[in-house]
């Protein structure tokens, strides 16, 4: 294979690993139940933008329009995970020093080539997945399944945050026409993409289970990861998954900042979703506009038509 | 290389299954039992050990509510004291208990898994007394007794159940179990 070639596991490994940032994210705040809904309806949506696309670059104006979401959501990442590194700190010192540490790997990821990013992704992953399965298998026989059935937030938000979870696919879509031709690829790519939004589901029932829906839409800071430092005696193990999360956020990041294109732009990409975040805009984005901005996305993917080559 | 891997992952298994009480890192004290009294000002009690230690450490502290009261705590013993091993949450009759429990799960250092009793007498006056209460409350759990963890009693107290405490007392050989108490709060 090229090295500029990827193979339909590096794209589908990038989406599921960044994935799981959101998923995270979204557990403890939407009801499973509706994380679980989300993923016929996102397999489905996934294909039919993958038939759309198709083999071919996006059309320019899409482009743009992927890039400029691509920084809004990186901004996010950035902000969400530079917060729990704050709050791991009690919240003392200055909030601009963890913002700016994570973006010195992006930038130098950023700086690469994008086969190189994608190969590391498939390192990361199994980090994350590893931490994935520990934390589920440590803690579903641990769950109270009475917590675990109650309601969690509304349907709005619920639906809102498997929106945003699984639109994290989307940003595979810039790549699609550097993927080399597999038999299967698409349909295995979509068993990934329906995997995240399971595993979103999990966690988001393993969040519930363990904190009751009450305690968790108290904790305004990462509830999984609370319910994570249920699973040892120590405190330090809250402390160490949300860590270890982190390559989840980098990917993401890696992989929403891709969307600038190839050579320093990614660089670029990240600078300025340091930027947005440096102002605050993520403080504004609440989940429905993200998800609503994601599905605008994928509207606009389907109506478009393609850019040539490939 | 899968090899090497293998016997790699299984070797980490392994060391890491031979995990005992939590040990004292050089200069620091990991607080095993946490005693939390009054609602303004919040007095806080710690007390280490937990593997039958003769002398534990201890500590005291003061704050205007819990959360400033574990600001001080760290520098209130001989040595350092780390809140990150705290299994036993005890708590006096007059504390705001929904405050400490949501400021001990929002607390970056305490576990939300450690377990809450209600001491008869008070938590300072209880620790005081005892020489090792985190071996006595874990003799006391090996023997059967399930104080709700942090979370339980938050979420009981968030969906307007039950909550029940284990009451307990104690001397020099450490607490016992008087009875259980529904917690009422104080106003």
């Amino acid at each position: 294979m090229s090295s500029e070639r990827l193979s339909p596991r590096q794209l589908s490994v990038a989406v599921m690993t960044g994935g799981l940032s959101a998923a995270a994210a979204a557990a403890g705040r939407a009801d499973w139940r509706w994380l679980l809904a989300w993923v016929p309806a996102g397999v489905l949506l996934g294909w039919l933008l993958v038939r759309r696309v198709g083999r071919r670059p996006l059309h320019p104006a899409l482009r743009v329009l992927y890039g400029a979401w691509g920084t809004v959501l990186l901004s996010d990442v950035l902000a969400r995970s530079a917060g729990r590194i704050q709050a791991a700190g009690a919240g003392r010192g200055n909030g601009i020093w963890p913002l700016l540490l994570l973006a010195l790997p992006l930038l130098w990821m950023g700086w690469g080539k994008g086969a190189a990013f994608f190969r590391t992704v498939e390192i990361l992953w199994l980090a994350a997945g590893v931490t994935a399965a520990a934390v589920l298998l440590l803690g579903l026989p641990r769950v109270h399944w009475a917590w675990a059935l109650e309601p969690a937030g509304g349907w709005v938000q619920s639906l809102a945050a498997g929106g945003v979870t699984l639109s994290t696919g989307l940003f595979a879509l810039p790549f699609l026409y550097k993927v080399e031709e597999e038999p299967g690829g698409v349909h295995r790519g979509l068993l990934w993409l329906g995997g995240l939004g399971l595993l979103a589901a999990a966690l988001g029932l393993l969040t519930a289970g363990l904190l009751s829906p009450r305690v968790a839409a108290a904790l305004a800071e990462g509830p999984f990861f609370a319910a994570a430092g249920l699973l040892g005696d120590s405190a330090r193990l809250e402390g160490l998954i949300s860590t270890l999360w982190l390559l989840p956020d980098l990917t993401l990041a890696g992989l929403l900042s891709r969307s600038w294109g190839e050579g320093p732009w990614p660089a670029g990409a990240v600078a300025a979703g340091l930027v947005l975040a440096l102002t605050g805009l993520p403080t504004l984005l609440t989940e429905e506009t993200l998800c609503l901005g994601g599905l605008a996305l994928a509207a606009l993917t389907l109506i478009l038509p393609q850019g040539r080559g490939g | 290389m899968r090899k090497l891997l293998l016997v790699g992952v299984g070797l980490a298994v392994l060391l890491a299954g031979g995990r005992s009480a939590p040990k004292e890192p050089e200069g620091l004290a990991l607080v095993r039992a946490l005693g939390v009294d009054g609602r303004g000002p919040v007095i806080l009690t710690a007390v280490c050990g937990g593997e039958d230690q003769d002398n534990p450490s201890r500590g005291a502290c003061a704050g205007a509510d819990f959360a400033g009261a574990l600001e001080r705590l760290p520098w209130s013993g001989r040595s350092e004291l780390s809140l990150t091993s705290v299994s036993y949450l005890i708590v006096g009759r007059d504390v705001e208990l929904e405050d400490v429990l949501l400021t001990a799960l929002r607390n970056e250092e305490l576990g939300a898994a450690c377990t809450v009793w209600l001491a008869e007498e008070g938590a300072a006056a209880l620790l005081e007394d005892c020489a090792d209460p985190a071996s006595a409350l874990e003799l006391l759990e090996r023997q059967g007794m399930e104080a709700p963890t942090v979370v339980e009693a938050l979420a009981a107290l968030y969906q307007g159940e039950e909550l029940c405490l284990p009451l307990i007392t104690g001397g020099e050989d450490g607490p016992w179990l008087l009875d259980w108490e529904e917690w009422r709060g104080t106003a």
